[in-house]
C-alpha cells in the first residue's frame, strides 16, 4: 500500500518566476492595506486610486512622466543592487544621489561650454560626486574598519546640511530668492529632449543602458563573477583571490557613482534646480526598488518603473483626491514589508511523499 | 559680571546635556539588550519615531501625559515585536526589515500627521510637558546639583537603568542567558533554553525603552510632534554601542558625548556664534564617524549578532 504524504521543504532558489509571483501578490497586498488605510483616513480609496492610475497611466504624456520618475529610481535601484549583492550593507543611495547632483552642480557654476561637451560633463561630474561619496565609506571600512552602515547613515546626515549651507549662505542661491533652492541650471548643461514636444529626456536612455549595462557586468564578466562570489562568501572568495579590501572599495565607489548619476538625472533632467525636497527620497525607494526586484538589473528596472508610475500617479491623486504625497512613501514601505513576508512563503515548497508501507 | 555669565551658560550647558541625553540613554540602553541576543536591529529610529508619535496624539486625544506615556511604551513594543516575529521566527533578513520598520515608520507618521493637521485646522495642539522634579537636598548643591537633581523623572530613571542594565547582564542567570544568545546561541539550545523565547524578551524590553524614549521626546523634551522629530537619534544610537564597545558603562559615556555636542549646538545658536548652524546641526554625525575612526575596540562585539539562528 501506498500512502502519499506533503512534506514542506525548503527551496534553494527561488528562480524567476517565483520572484515575480512573489512581487505581484505583495503588490496586490499593499494595495489591499493601503486602501483599508485611506478608508480609516476618511478618502475613498476607489476613487483615490482611480486617480492614482490614471495620473500614471490615464494619457501618453502621463505614461511619460511615469517612465521619468522611474529614471532616477533606475540608478539608486543598481546602486543599492551591486552593493547588497556584495552583502555589503550600504544605505548610502541617499547621501550619494545629493552628492552627485551637488557636484554636477558645482562645475555649472564656473564652466559655461556649449552643450556637447557640458552634458558629459555634469553627467561624469555626477558619477564623481556620487562615486567620492561611496569611496569615503569604502575607505573608512577599509581603513578604519568604519561599519558601512553607520558611515553611509550618517553621511546621508551630513550631506543634506551641507546642501542646506550652500543654500542659506547664498553661495548657490540668488540673492531675492525666497525657496530654498539654487538659480536654475543654464539650458547648455540640461539633458536634453529625445524629440521635441517630450519631456523624456537623455536621463531614460540613460538609465535603460545603465540597466542592461549592469546585468552584463553582474552576470557575464570576471567581475562580476568575484562581486558575487564575495558576497555568497567573502572568505571562500579570498582563497580565491579576491581582495576583500579593494572589493569594498570598488563596490561602494560603483555603487556611489551609480547613484550619483541618478542625482544627475532627475536635477538635471526633470527639476534644473537643486532643492532638498526635489531630491528627498529617492534613495530610500530605489533601495526598495532594489530589493523587490530581487537584486537583479533586469527585474529593478521593471520596478522602477512601477514606482516611477506610483510616484507620477501619486502627484495627480493629491492633486485631485486631496491626499498627502506622504502617502506614496508609505505605500512603498508596505510593498517592501509584505514582499519581505511573502518571501517567507516563497522560500518553502509543497512536495508530495509516496511511502510503501 | 562676565565670569558669572560665562558661568552661567555652563551650567545651563551641562543641564541641558543630562536632559537631552534622557531618550538617548533609554534608547541605546535598549538596543544594546536587543543586540547582546544577536539580533541587529536597525529599526530603532522608526520605532521611536512611531512611539513619539503615538505618545503625542494620545496625550492630545485623551488629554492625559500619563495615558500618552503609556501608548508610547506600547508602540515601541509593538514596534519591536513585530521585528521579533519577522526576524526571530520567520527569520526574514534583520538588516532589510530594520530598514524596512524605518521606512514605514517615516512615511506613516508623515501621512498621519498631515492628515490629521487638517483635522485640527492647521494649528498643531501642544501638550504641557512633564514637568522637572527637583530632588530634595541635594537639588540644593551648587552647581552639580542645578545640572543633575534638577531633571525629569525619566532622567533620573534612564541613568538609572545603566546600573540596572549591567547589573541584569553581568550579575543574574537570565544575563548571562542574554549574552550567551549573541556569541553562542546552540549553547542555549542544547541546554533546552528557548532561543527565540529569549530574544522576543530582548525586543520587548528593547522596545519599552525606544517608546518611553519617543515619549519622553514629545511629553518632556518639547510639547508637541514634528514630522521626523527622532532625527537620527535612532542611529546615533546603534553608533554609540559601537562606540561604547556593547558595554553599558562606556555607553553611558558615549551618549553624554553626543547629548553634549547637542547641547553645545544650543547654546551656540543661542549666543549666536558665528559658525554655520548647519555644521553645528551636523555636528553629532561628523562625531559619530570621527568617534568610529578613533574607536577600533570591538571585543565585545557579540559574534553571532545579525545571524538568524537555524536549528540544524
Amino acid at each position: 500500500m501506498t500512502i502519499s504524504d506533503y512534506r514542506i521543504e525548503k527551496r534553494t532558489d527561488v528562480g524567476a518566476i517565483g520572484l515575480f509571483m512573489q512581487a505581484l501578490i505583495a503588490i496586490t497586498l499593499a494595495f489591499v492595506a493601503s486602501g483599508l488605510l485611506l478608508t480609516i483616513l476618511g478618502f475613498d480609496p476607489v476613487a483615490a486610486f482611480d486617480a492614482l492610475h490614471k495620473g500614471a497611466f490615464g494619457t501618453w504624456r502621463n505614461a511619460q512622466g511615469s517612465l521619468i520618475h522611474a529614471a532616477p529610481l533606475a540608478f539608486t535601484g543598481v546602486a543599492a543592487a551591486v552593493a547588497f549583492r556584495a552583502r555589503i550593507w550600504s544605505i548610502g543611495q541617499e547621501g550619494q544621489f545629493f552628492a552627485g547632483a551637488m557636484m554636477a552642480y558645482f562645475f555649472t557654476t564656473f564652466l559655461n561650454l556649449p552643450a556637447l561637451i557640458m552634458v558629459p560633463l555634469v553627467i561624469l561630474a555626477g558619477a564623481l560626486g556620487g562615486g567620492l561619496m561611496g569611496g569615503l565609506s569604502g575607505t573608512l571600512k577599509t581603513r578604519f574598519n568604519v561599519n558601512v552602515v553607520v558611515s553611509t547613515v550618517m553621511l546621508n546626515y551630513i550631506i543634506v546640511y551641507l546642501l542646506s549651507y550652500l543654500l542659506t549662505s547664498r553661495i548657490w542661491m540668488a540673492p531675492g530668492e525666497y525657496y530654498l533652492q539654487t538659480d536654475r541650471i543654464p539650458k547648455n548643461a540640461r539633458l536634453p529632449d529625445l524629440w521635441p514636444e517630450t519631456d523624456l529626456h537623455l536621463g531614460v536612455v540613460l538609465a535603460v543602458l545603465t540597466i542592461i549595462g549592469l546585468h552584463f557586468l553582474i552576470n557575464h564578466t570576471t567581475f562580476g563573477f568575484s562581486l558575487r562570489a564575495f558576497g555568497d562568501n567573502a572568505v571562500a572568495a579570498h582563497f580565491k583571490g579576491v581582495a576583500p579590501k579593494r572589493m569594498t572599495l570598488i563596490v561602494l565607489t560603483l555603487s556611489g557613482a551609480l547613484a550619483g548619476l541618478g542625482g544627475v538625472v532627475q536635477s538635471f533632467g526633470v527639476d534644473f534646480r537643486l532643492s532638498q525636497t526635489f531630491l528627498y527620497g529617492h534613495g530610500s525607494a530605489g533601495l526598495i526598488v532594489a530589493v523587490i526586484a530581487g537584486l537583479r538589473p533586469l527585474s529593478i528596472g521593471l520596478v522602477a518603473f512601477l514606482f516611477g508610475a506610483l510616484a507620477k500617479g501619486g502627484l495627480f491623486m493629491q492633486v485631485m483626491a486631496d491626499i498627502s504625497s506622504a502617502m506614496i512613501s508609505t505605500m512603498q514601505a508596505i510593498i517592501l514589508m509584505f514582499f519581505l513576508v511573502t518571501s517567507v512563503l516563497f522560500q518553502y515548497r509543497l512536495r508530495r511523499i509516496s511511502q510503501d508501507v | 559680571m562676565s565670569e558669572l555669565f560665562t558661568q552661567a551658560i555652563l551650567i545651563a550647558m551641562f543641564a541641558a546635556t543630562v536632559r537631552i541625553a534622557a531618550p538617548l540613554l533609554l534608547v541605546s540602553i535598549g538596543e544594546l539588550v536587543v543586540q547582546r541576543a544577536g539580533i541587529w536591529f536597525l529599526g530603532v529610529e522608526g520605532s521611536m519615531l512611531m512611539a513619539a508619535f503615538a505618545a503625542y496624539f494620545i496625550s492630545v486625544a485623551s488629554d492625559s501625559l500619563s495615558i500618552g506615556l503609556f501608548a508610547g511604551i506600547g508602540m515601541g513594543i509593538t514596534v519591536h515585536l513585530s521585528m521579533a516575529v519577522a526576524t526571530v521566527t520567520l527569520k526574514i533578513n534583520q538588516f532589510i526589515t530594520g530598514l524596512g520598520i524605518n521606512l514605514l515608520a517615516s512615511g506613516l507618521t508623515l501621512l498621519l500627521y498631515r492628515e490629521s493637521l487638517k483635522r485640527f485646522n492647521g494649528e498643531v495642539p501642544t501638550v504641557i510637558p512633564f514637568e522637572t522634579v527637583a530632588l530634595p537636598g541635594i537639588s540644593q548643591i551648587p552647581i552639580l546639583g542645578e545640572i543633575f537633581f534638577d531633571q525629569h523623572i525619566f532622567t533620573y530613571l534612564a541613568f538609572a537603568m545603566v546600573g540596572v542594565v549591567w547589573a541584569f547582564l553581568y550579575r543574574t542567570r537570565y544575563g548571562l542567558e542574554i549574552r550567551a544568545l549573541g556569541e553562542n546561541p546552540k549553547a542555549l539550545d542544547i541546554k533546552g533554553l528557548s532561543v527565540s523565547g529569549r530574544q522576543y524578551a530582548a525586543l520587548a524590553f528593547g522596545g519599552t525603552m525606544a517608546g518611553l524614549a519617543g515619549a519622553v521626546l514629545v511629553l518632556a523634551l518639547t510639547d508637541r510632534f514634528v514630522p521626523n522629530m527622532t532625527n537620527g537619534r535612532g542611529w546615533l544610537a546603534i553608533v554609540i554601542i559601537i562606540a561604547g564597545n556593547w558595554k553599558p558603562l562606556p555607553i553611558l559615556v558615549a551618549v553624554l558625548v553626543f547629548a553634549f555636542l547637542e547641547a553645545f549646538q544650543l547654546q551656540a545658536q543661542g549666543i549666536g556664534l558665528d559658525i554655520p548652524y548647519q555644521l553645528l546641526l551636523a555636528l553629532p554625525y561628523i562625531g559619530a564617524i570621527v568617534a568610529m575612526i578613533g574607536l577600533q575596540l570591538r571585543s565585545e562585539q557579540p559574534a553571532h549578532l545579525g545571524v538568524p539562528y537555524h536549528r540544524e
